[in-house]
């Protein structure tokens, strides 16, 4: 047993004995600080308002009312930078070929049938993520980055034929990335062309309504906060990072070199 | 003897950051790659542990599907497609 | 303090029990010779280590009444957690075990019987 094992031993298990300290004395309690600064204090008191109509965004969740809704344009040109460096992806790898008819391989029965259970739960945790942003730590980028999991787990355990025999090609998730896009734009600008052929005050990225503008996001939902727009960015961001890095993945996981082989004995064969 | 609780989750993240700092130095030092990918997936969840204790959620969430999900699958596919070993 | 006794007494065995099964697991992966044996260690740990302590985690919750409704919460996580480890670390360790032996990774040394031998992957290396 040389040194690195020893200093490896012991710091994993004072890190094991730290943790379980701090969980058993304040249970991760005591880190949040007491006092807020001005900024902070206005947003903890405006993103659940509803007595504030004109300030209030509607949703439970600070953090996703600042992400989509108060900075909300931020996070359109970040989604434009996930947007652009998948295209980038695409152009570094381009001229790929699909082809399918290759065998399934893939792994043995047993980690294959826990695969079939496990992929759709990370999935619809994902999706539980996602559609719960306003309501729960969480959002779109954090929900498709977890269901991107279960897609990366079927490419390994299943194939990449899987994949295409299920109907999921590069072209599709790419469709379905613009899309996605297209629709967080609509939506942002939704309210905006609404307002202006009727000659009423609206605003680009709008939510709730404002003091000068009575146009508004749907904000609840029965009973439960729907939190307006905030509700509909989270889903189609979700939908962005899910395809978009989907189709980064299998562009990656495509076996070239077999590909070429097959493609030549068709050219031959004809 | 009474303790200040207050102090305990700061230690941890100090703990925690010079583990994961070690860590970063292993990967560094580390010949097999992909002995230094799985390094570099420790060295992510000692992050994530960072931001819970910093009271970050929205970033546990993100870096824990990242760090342990997608980028060492894209790092063992790189490995796969040229070489294991570092010359 | 309002106290079930049997789900406390019950949980607190499940717990300790899961720490003898985390020492053997220590010791059976610092002293078995091979590789595959070493991973059988290692789910030893990881089903008598953590799904029976997490049980137990959740039948001391059911007794601790004075922790209101909440304690509902914990029970489910446990139980949650504890399945999703009981399906999933065997998996791993099967999984890590298959490609060691297709791929002739670990060496084979006591040998007694090989169930996988007319296995056409795992044939070339012996």
């Amino acid at each position: 047993m040389n040194r690195k094992d020893i200093a490896l031993a012991l710091s994993l298990s004072l890190l094991v004995l730290a943790l379980s300290l701090t969980i058993s004395l304040e249970g991760l309690g005591p880190i949040v600080p007491r006092e807020l600064r001005p900024l902070g204090a206005s947003f903890v008191q405006n993103s659940y308002n509803p007595w504030n109509a004109s300030l209030t965004s509607l949703s439970l969740n600070v953090v996703t009312a600042i992400v989509w809704d108060y900075r909300g344009l931020d996070t359109l040109y970040e989604t434009l930078v996930l947007f652009a460096s998948i295209a980038a992806t695409l152009v570094v790898l381009r001229g790929y070929s699909e082809l399918s008819g290759l065998g399934i391989k893939g792994l043995s029965d047993v980690s294959k049938s826990v695969t079939v259970v496990i992929a759709p739960l990370i999935v619809v945790y994902g999706i539980a993520t996602a559609i719960h942003g306003h309501l729960t730590p969480g959002g779109g980028f954090q929900g498709g980055t977890i269901a991107v999991v279960a897609a990366t787990l079927i490419i390994a355990v299943f194939s990449l034929e899987y994949l295409y025999r299920r109907g999921v090609s590069t072209s599709r998730l790419m469709l379905l990335r613009i899309l996605g896009l297209l629709a967080i734009i609509l939506t942002s600008l939704s309210l905006a062309s609404i307002g202006m052929p009727s000659n009423v005050n609206a605003y680009i990225l709008q939510n709730m309504a404002k003091d000068d503008s009575a146009l508004s996001m749907p904000g609840v939902l029965f009973d439960t906060p729907l939190a307006g727009s905030i509700f509909l960015y989270n889903l189609f961001e979700f939908i962005i990072v899910f395809s978009g890095l989907t189709f980064a993945a299998m562009m990656l996981v495509l076996r070239e070199s077999e590909l070429e082989s097959i493609k030549e004995a068709a050219e031959v064969y004809e | 003897m009474q303790i200040d609780v207050l102090i305990i989750p700061y230690v941890v993240i100090i703990y925690s950051s010079l583990l994961s700092v070690f860590m970063t130095y292993l990967v560094v030092r580390e010949r097999d790659l992909l002995i230094a990918t799985i390094l570099t997936l420790t060295q992510g969840v000692f992050y994530s542990l960072l931001y819970l204790l910093l009271m970050a959620p929205d970033l546990v969430l993100t870096y824990i599907p990242v760090s342990v999900g997608v980028t060492p699958l894209l790092l063992f596919l790189l490995v796969k497609k040229t070489e294991r070993f570092e010359r | 303090m309002v106290v079930n006794l049997l789900p406390l007494v019950l949980g607190l065995t499940a717990v300790t029990v899961g720490a003898f099964f985390d020492v053997v697991s220590a010791i059976g992966i610092l002293k078995l010779p091979n590789f595959f044996t070493r991973v059988h260690s290692v789910t030893i740990g990881a089903i008598g280590g953590s799904v029976l302590p997490l049980i137990g985690v959740a039948l001391i919750s059911i007794a601790l009444e004075d922790l209101g409704p909440q304690r509902f919460y914990l029970v489910g996580t446990s139980i949650v957690g504890a399945i999703f480890i009981l399906i999933l670390a065997p998996t791993g360790a099967h999984s890590l075990a298959r490609a060691a032996y297709t791929m002739c990774q670990a060496p084979r040394k006591p040998l007694i019987y090989d169930a996988l031998e007319n296995m056409k992957e795992g044939a070339s290396c012996r």
